[in-house]
């Protein structure tokens, strides 16, 4: 295909002819494509998740792993190889595998085997139970695509059953040793009571946390959980810990599943709604990030759920729900490397300001921001460029914001004090977790940028470079402040093999030198040398500041197009693929036809035909 | 608890009751040693421990001087710290795992890749590529041996490490930078980092049982165990043909992981196969380990000395005898301002200023950078501290380090991120099999060694493994037997 019409995340082609020695031309080709190359949607089937994150360092993609779904040169070359990774010496095929994208992610539609993510399942639990254990905060983390939630990344070991097993046991007990919590399961009686009650205990708490209507063999299953337990002398509602127990550890509770076939029932029924009730649970996950409550479980009963205005309806009750706020919790959060924040570094030598309540307070404005514009009635296009910030006392001395008066703890808006601190990324929050724990990151920074706002991460620096020192004649490289981050990047810029990519990452990072590493305005730099943030990209189009990179990048559709691929990712729980392209180009087309605000595009994409079909079986 | 009725409910949690047997297996030291004997001339079990670590090390303080054994080799400064067991062990230079990189023109060897090849010596992403599935590898060479020894431990295999739950992938899976134990080329085992869950997997294998009452509560708590796993295998099987065809293995591998998990409360309730154990208290989470918070208020320093504390027990109690234990995961580029600066020199090192930062970021300091070094410098200091605990056990004339090799190693070189000259320590002798005392200098890249040559031998030549062949190599070559490292 054509290199010029696709987005710079994707020129990843590789000299098939031979080993890569360090010699310019490989990265010029990759390098000098992607400012140009905004005509497609970004259609990055990877179904690992090369995206980069802001856990640090600056290589975090590989372009071994990023593909382009689309692209016949690469997706043709797949079905010819043996799994050998562990036979005898399989070194021959080595030579003539090309990258692939694994049958798995060709799929349209839902992914219908998702095990719940932690926060999820810590949801879940809770309004399930009404038990405050957070159990899984203690999981493994299986992030891709930078998402918590991906289908594919998202495994079963027999370490993480363990986990799972033994968190069943404890939310169980937690449950019945309160005397309020567990009164649903004693309305039988608590010695011998009456099997009809047993089996009607057994279905009506089933459906909540199976989130569907259990089967006849279902409830029979669970039923044999809790005669064994009278078995061994346990009560009534000791046995109904044990079915609670089971339920909890079972692959129905703990993967969203959606059926190939319905269940048939031995009166030849076959059990009604089960598409409903997936719906349903789509919805809630998606919007919540938890299990549906009783209004939606009654609207899959009672088959509102399967026309467009009912669902609509739906959609538009949850997102006035204080559970929206899932949206921004877990949604913008990991987007946009925010929970990277809560366990970030900064070193004390550096800024011996830096304490908790700082960081408290950055997390704080993230959050109302993110709220504002996520759940709010803003103009999306805002986000980057409104002058808007939310501080409280500790906040407003960081940014020696004057006109405002915040109290300790509560956040207030404020505006037009410093006009060079404008929209998301000048927030403090973001400045810091986008910089070293010492010192800015203008690189860090501009990976950011591509990779989050406009899905366009930068490839990783070639083999066999050695990337210069920028920290090297520091006094014994103790991670002081670089002087001038500038005047070093320069230097870099002087290697033909650095300069290819860094002719265009350093202009967008060196914008937002004015910020610290904690996200202080500043206008020298710690020797006293003033501040330059202005730069020219490679097409001479000028940047000076954040206003002009947030400008630049507000020009470039792909940040609304990223936008949505990233909502996309979330909701489906995988990247989207080419097949994606014409339903994402509608609810894109939805979305910006009137009030672009975000809640517009949850709507638009809880509505889309993805979102709502079935994915269909391979034929294999 | 109403121990007078053996069937009375379980008060306590699972967990509780674990706890509860912690203290049953602790006995004096001489006992245990006396235990030991008492088994006569039963084979001395031989252990394997990889230790990894990530981002390479600061090559220019990495390699020793000299060459050869005894006299004519000494330590260079950041391998100072194993300078007391220095006749215990032997330095590799030289060695590669180009597996990872040299097929991928272009791109550059990864932490993840690097890492996910330390022990299967495959490429992850060819083998993604081959399997056509999300997650792949290649079975790790811990897990070869696993597999092809007789089981004669309540764990097949652990897998520990120090990383944080906030912790770091690079790109790829994130199983390729937070494990490097593959049960299969698809299947990868990960580290637990929470020094309680450790514990109570150990202690509740080893419960040796102690009063009857005691006894049939928890044979009754095993019983509700079993009855839920059955519940949940039934259900999972019944499920699984509801499903298409692409969706079946993924409840496969629910069901497998269920099937382990079983065996696992089975096992529990059989004796304890040794009573060498060392009497340890449970570990105090909030002192050691600060989960929730990434780095606040979590001490990497008290981690390290509770996990090596762990690491210990399980060994010496025979729970397992294999353990791979990351130090920190791949592309980690968490902040290790616990430790003050050194300053490095060819002759060693002394402490200096300053905070040392995030360990990846110094790795692209430079292969002389001090902070990068210093890292490198006390992770060797805590392999140390490990491997003499582990020297200080007398098995009957060797101790237990002698009758272990612990591999102290990384997946890439240095600040270059290549996968040649790796940094590479082999500890103990395997049961007096492996020369020690030795720093091997093998030919310089392209003559280098595989690193599949290296545990082909250890396969073969120490753990008397049945395996034809290990792992990969680009270069097409046949593996060779690494004799430079046996006696």
């Amino acid at each position: 295909m054509n290199d010029n019409a696709r987005p710079f995340g994707c020129q990843r082609q590789r000299n098939a002819s031979g080993p890569y020695h360090g010699s310019t031309l490989g990265l010029l080709t990759v390098c000098t494509l992607f400012a140009a190359c905004s005509g497609s949607v970004s259609r990055d089937a990877d179904p690992i998740g090369s995206r980069g994150t802001l856990d640090g360092g600056v290589e975090a993609t590989d372009p071994s792993t990023t593909r382009n779904a689309d692209d016949p040169a690469q997706s043709g070359s797949e079905a010819n190889t043996t799994p050998t990774p562990n036979g005898s010496n399989g070194d021959a095929t080595s030579a003539e595998l090309t990258p692939s994208t694994p049958s798995t992610d060709a799929a349209q539609g839902f992914v219908r085997v998702r095990r719940l993510s932690n926060r999820e399942y810590n949801n879940t639990v809770r309004d399930l139970l009404g038990t405050t254990l957070t159990p899984a905060s203690n999981f493994l983390k299986e992030t891709a695509h930078g998402f918590d939630n991906i289908a594919g990344s998202l495994g079963m070991t027999a370490t993480q059953y363990a986990a799972y097993f033994g968190s069943a046991a404890d939310v169980a007990k937690d449950v019945f040793s309160n005397e309020k919590l567990r009164a649903p399961f004693e309305t039988c009686g608590a010695r011998n009571p009456d099997s009809a009650c047993v089996d009607a205990t057994i279905q009506s708490f089933g459906t909540r946390a199976l989130r569907r209507p259990l089967t006849s063999d279902e409830v029979r299953t669970y039923r044999d959980v809790y005669d064994r337990a009278v078995d061994l002398e346990l009560s009534s509602v000791e046995a109904f810990e044990q079915v609670v127990r089971a339920m909890l550890s079972s692959v129905e509770f703990l993967y969203r599943l959606e059926f190939a076939q319905p269940a048939t029932e031995p009166t030849g029924n076959t059990q009604p709604g089960s598409n409903e009730y997936e719906l349903a649970s789509r919805l809630s996950y998606f919007l919540w990030s938890t299990m549906p409550d009783a209004a939606l479980f009654d609207a899959a009963a009672s088959g509102q759920l399967s026309d467009l205005t009912g669902l609509s309806a739906h959609v538009e009750r949850m997102l006035a729900s204080p559970k929206a706020s899932a949206l921004v919790d877990s949604f913008a959060w990991q987007w946009l490397g925010m929970q990277t924040l809560e366990s970030h570094a900064v070193l004390s030598d550096s800024f011996p300001e830096w304490d908790e309540p700082l960081r408290a307070a950055m997390l704080g404005e993230a959050r109302e921001y993110l709220t504002h514009f996520v759940l709010g009635d803003a103009a999306w296009k805002d986000f980057l460029s409104a002058d808007l910030h939310f501080v409280n006392a500790r906040l407003a001395a960081h940014y020696a914001a004057s006109n405002v008066s915040a109290d300790n703890m509560a956040f207030a808006p404020y505006a037009g004090d410093t006009p060079s601190r404008i929209g998301f990324m000048g927030t403090a929050a973001f400045l810091t977790v986008s910089s070293f724990a010492h010192r800015t990151s203008p690189t860090l920074r501009a990976k950011w940028v591509l990779d989050a706002l406009l899905c366009a991460p930068p490839p990783p620096p070639p083999a066999q470079l050695t990337i210069p020192d920028l920290d090297a004649d520091e006094a014994a490289n103790q991670a002081a402040s670089i002087d001038n981050v500038r005047e070093r990047l320069a230097l870099h810029r002087s290697d033909p093999n650095c300069a290819s990519c860094h002719q265009y990452l350093d202009p967008l990072g060196l914008a937002l030198e004015n910020f610290d590493a904690i996200g202080r305005y500043r206008q020298e730099y710690d020797d006293g040398t003033p501040i330059d943030a202005t730069g020219e990209l490679p097409d001479g189009t000028p940047l000076a500041g954040l206003p002009d990179l947030v400008s630049f990048i507000g020009k470039d559709d792909r940040f609304l197009r990223c936008t949505a691929d990233k909502l996309f990712t979330y909701a489906m729980g995988r990247a989207p693929t080419a097949q994606d392209a014409p339903a994402l180009a509608d609810v894109r087309a939805g979305w910006q036809a009137e009030a672009p605000t975000f809640r517009r595009l949850v709507e638009q994409l809880a509505v889309s035909v993805p979102f709502t079909q079935r994915q269909e079986a391979s034929q294999e | 608890m109403r121990l007078a009725n053996p069937f009375a409910k379980p008060e306590v949690s699972r967990r509780a009751f674990l706890r509860g047997a912690g203290v049953c297996l602790a006995l004096p030291w001489l006992e245990a040693f006396t235990g030991r004997t008492a088994r006569g001339q039963a084979s001395t079990p031989l252990r394997f421990v990889p230790i990894f670590f990530p981002n390479g090390a600061a090559a220019d303080f990495w390699g020793p001087s000299g060459e050869g054994r005894g006299d004519a080799w000494s330590l260079s400064p950041i391998l100072q710290p194993l300078a007391p067991l220095k006749p215990k062990m032997t330095v590799l230079t030289n060695v590669e795992n180009y597996t990872s990189m040299q097929d991928n023109p272009g791109v550059e060897p990864s932490h993840a890749r690097c890492a996910g090849a330390f022990l299967t010596c495959v490429d992850a992403d060819l083998a993604r590529q081959e399997l056509r599935v999300e997650v792949a590898n290649g079975t790790s060479f811990d897990q070869v041996l696993a597999q092809n020894l007789p089981r004669e431990t309540p764990f097949a295999s652990l897998q520990v490490g120090l990383s944080t739950i906030e912790s770091f992938c690079d790109g790829r899976h994130c199983s390729l930078s937070q494990s490097i134990s593959w049960k299969s080329p698809t299947e990868p085992l990960y580290k637990e980092v929470n020094p309680q869950t450790v514990f109570d997997t150990l202690v509740g294998s080893l419960n040796a049982g102690g009063s009857a009452e005691a006894d049939l509560e928890s044979q009754r708590r095993r019983a509700l165990e079993q009855s839920v796993l059955d519940a949940v295998a039934e259900s999972a099987t019944r499920t699984r043909l509801r499903l298409g065809f692409d969706d079946s293995h993924r409840l496969d591998q629910f069901l497998e992981s269920v099937r382990e998990v079983e065996t696992q409360v089975q096992n529990m309730g059989n004796p304890a196969r040794s009573s060498t154990c060392e009497p340890l208290a449970r570990p105090d989470l909030a002192a050691s380990y600060g989960l929730a918070n990434g780095q606040n208020g979590y001490h990497r320093g008290n981690h390290a000395a509770v996990m090596n504390k762990l690491v210990l027990l399980a060994l010496q109690c025979d729970a397992t005898r294999i353990i791979s234990y990351m130090l920190d995961d791949a592309r980690s580029d968490f902040v290790y301002d616990h430790l003050q600066n050194r300053r490095f020199d060819p002759s060693g090192s002394e402490p200096d200023n300053g905070q040392v930062g995030g360990y990846h970021g110094l790795q692209h300091a430079g292969d002389s950078n001090n902070g990068y070094a210093t890292i490198n410098w006390w992770l060797t200091q805590q392999v140390c501290d490990l491997c003499q605990m582990l020297d200080a056990i007398d098995e009957g004339g060797r101790s237990l380090l002698d009758n272990s090799v612990v591999l102290y190693g990384s997946g890439m070189h240095g600040t270059n991120h290549d996968a040649n000259e790796l940094p590479l320590v082999l500890l103990g002798s395997g049961g007096g099999r492996l020369r020690t005392d030795q720093h091997i200098k093998f030919p310089p890249t392209p003559n280098d060694r595989p690193l599949r040559d290296l545990y082909f031998t250890l396969a073969k030549e120490i753990y008397d493994a049945d395996i034809s062949s290990f792992g990969r190599s680009i270069k097409g070559a046949n593996h060779q037997l690494m004799s430079e490292i046996l006696v």
